[in-house]
C-alpha cells in the first residue's frame, strides 16, 4: 500500500519538477532576450547582486590576487641586476626628455598667455582597485571598488597612468564595472593622429583591439598615435589609446598604449561634457505665457 | 533530512566559492588563458554523485548568479548548465556504474555542446560571439578542470559514488 503511495507522489514530483524545468529555462531565455533588448536595466540588476557580493569577494580575491603578484615579483628578484642596468639607461634618457617636455610646457604656458585660451576645468579622477574580473571568453571586464558612492557615473573614461583602458559601463552604489578595450563589445571613437584620420576602435576580445573604418588606410602608418576623439561624447578626448600596428593580414590593430599585462589601479576621470547649445537663448518668452492667465 | 539540507549548504558554498576563484584578478587586462568555468565541473559531479542534494532550484540560483557575477551574457549560462545538470541526472543511475573516463567523456560533451550553445544563443541574438578558438580553450579547459574538481570534492568533501548494490528505497526516494 505504502509502495503504490511512494509511486504515486513520486509521479506527481516528477511532474512539478518537469514544469519547473520549463519555468527555469522560460525564464533563463527572457533574462537573455531582455538583456540583449535593453541592457542598461539588466545591467543595474547585476550590478545590485555584485555591490551584494563584493564585500565577500574582497575577502577571497583580495589575498590570492596579493599572492600571485607576491609570485611575479619573486620571478623578477631574480633577474634584479639586469633590470637594475635596463632602468638606468632608461632614466638617462628619460632625464633628457624630462628636460624637453619641462621647457615646452613653459613655452607653452607663454603662448597661451598671450592668447588668453579658455582651457576646459581640469578633469579631476578616482582611483578604483580592480576587484574581480569577467573570467570567460564572453567579455573583458573588471569589477572596480568605487562607485556612485564615489563620484564614478556611468561612460567615465577609465585609464590607467600610460593611456585608455576602458570605459565604466554599470554602476552600483559601491562598484562599477569597467568594460576593457578588448572586449568584445567595446567600440570607441579615436583619431589616428598623423594623418588626422577618424576610427572607430573595435574590439574582439584579443590582445589589440582593431582599427575599423579608416578612410584611407595607406595614409596610416604603424607607429602613429592613436588617441581618444571625443565624438558620441561620452569619452573625453585627446586620451591617449595606444599606436598603429599592422597585423600580418594587413588589418589594422592599436597597441595598447596603457599596461594591460599589469592592471590593477584604474583611475576614472570625472570628465563633464561641454555643455553644448542646441536652441536659441531664454530672451525670448515661451509662447504659453502669452495665454496663460498673467501673474499675480 | 539534516544531512539532506547540509549537503545543499555544502553545494551552496562550493559553488559560491567556484565563483569566487573565477573571478580572482589574476591578469585581468591580458588572460592568457580564459579561466574555466569552475561551477559547471562542480555542478556536473555534484549531479552524479548526490542527484537528490543538487536541487534544480539551487543548481539554477547558482549559474544565475554565476552569470550575474562573473558578467557573462545573463541567463544563458544558467540555462546550459541547469540542462546539462538535468541530461547528466536523468543518466546517473548508468554512469554510476561506468570508469571514470567514459563519465568524463559524457562531462565533455555536455560541456563542448553547452558552449557552443551559448555562443548560437548569442548569434541568434546579433551580438557578436567569441571566435572559436576562443571558445574551443574556454571549453578545454573546463573539460580539464572537471578532474581536479572531481579530485577535490571526492577527496577532501567526501562526495563519492553511494556504494554499489546498497540502493535502499529510501536512497531511491532521494535520488528522486
Amino acid at each position: 500500500m505504502a509502495y503504490v503511495s511512494g509511486q504515486k507522489q513520486t509521479s506527481l514530483w516528477r511532474t512539478t519538477r518537469q514544469i519547473l524545468l520549463g519555468v527555469i529555462v522560460l525564464v533563463c531565455l527572457t533574462l537573455f532576450v531582455l538583456w540583449r533588448i535593453d541592457s542598461p536595466r539588466v545591467e543595474r540588476l547585476r550590478m545590485t547582486l555584485a555591490d551584494a557580493a563584493l564585500p565577500s569577494m574582497e575577502w577571497t580575491t583580495r589575498p590570492a590576487a596579493r599572492f600571485t603578484n607576491m609570485l611575479q615579483d619573486f620571478q623578477s628578484y631574480v633577474r634584479v641586476y639586469e633590470q637594475n642596468e635596463e632602468l638606468r639607461r632608461e632614466l638617462q634618457t628619460m632625464s633628457g626628455w624630462r628636460e624637453a617636455a619641462l621647457q615646452l610646457e613653459q613655452r607653452n604656458a607663454r603662448l597661451r598667455a598671450l592668447n588668453n585660451v579658455q582651457l576646459s576645468p581640469r578633469a579631476t579622477f578616482i582611483t578604483g582597485e580592480i576587484m574581480a574580473d569577467s573570467a570567460g571568453p564572453f567579455s573583458r571586464s573588471g569589477l572596480l571598488n568605487v562607485g556612485a558612492g564615489n563620484g564614478v557615473t556611468d561612460g567615465s573614461a577609465a585609464l590607467d597612468g600610460l593611456g585608455l583602458v576602458g570605459r565604466i559601463s554599470g554602476v552600483g552604489e559601491e562598484t562599477s564595472r569597467v568594460i576593457f578595450l578588448t572586449d568584445i563589445n567595446s567600440r570607441v571613437p579615436v583619431v589616428i593622429q598623423g594623418s588626422g584620420q577618424r576610427a572607430i576602435l573595435t574590439g574582439d576580445n584579443t590582445d589589440a583591439p582593431l582599427i575599423d573604418f579608416v578612410e584611407d588606410t595607406a595614409r596610416v602608418r604603424p607607429g602613429d598615435r592613436v588617441v581618444t576623439s571625443g565624438d558620441g561624447g561620452v569619452l573625453p578626448a585627446d586620451v591617449l589609446a595606444g599606436q598603429v600596428i599592422v597585423a600580418a593580414n594587413g588589418q589594422l590593430r592599436l597597441r595598447l598604449a596603457a599596461d594591460y599585462d599589469r592592471l590593477r589601479f584604474v583611475r576614472i576621470l570625472n570628465h563633464r561634457p561641454q555643455p553644448t547649445i542646441h536652441r536659441p537663448g531664454g530672451l525670448i518668452a515661451d509662447e504659453p505665457f502669452f495665454f496663460a492667465e498673467e501673474p499675480e | 533530512m539534516i544531512r539532506w539540507a547540509v549537503r545543499i549548504a555544502m553545494l551552496i558554498l562550493a559553488g559560491f566559492g567556484c565563483i569566487l576563484l573565477s573571478a580572482i584578478p589574476l591578469q585581468p587586462g591580458a588572460p592568457q588563458w580564459p579561466m574555466p568555468d569552475l561551477l559547471f565541473a562542480l555542478c556536473c559531479y555534484w549531479v552524479l554523485r548526490r542527484p537528490g542534494s543538487a536541487p534544480l532550484i539551487v543548481v539554477f540560483a547558482l549559474g544565475l548568479a554565476a552569470d550575474m557575477l562573473l558578467m557573462r551574457p545573463v541567463g544563458i549560462g544558467a540555462l546550459t548548465l541547469v540542462l546539462a545538470t538535468e541530461v547528466l541526472r536523468g543518466q546517473s543511475r548508468h554512469l554510476r556504474e561506468v570508469p571514470f573516463v567514459v563519465e568524463w567523456a559524457m562531462v565533455a560533451a555536455l560541456i563542448s555542446m553547452g558552449v557552443a550553445m551559448q555562443a548560437v544563443l548569442i548569434w541568434i541574438s546579433l551580438g557578436s560571439p567569441p571566435t572559436v578558438g576562443q571558445l574551443g580553450r574556454y571549453a578545454a579547459g573546463t573539460m580539464l578542470s572537471y578532474p581536479l574538481v572531481a579530485l577535490i570534492c571526492g577527496g577532501l568533501l567526501g562526495l563519492r559514488h553511494r556504494g554499489n548494490g546498497k540502493l535502499t528505497y529510501s536512497t531511491y526516494l532521494g535520488e528522486g
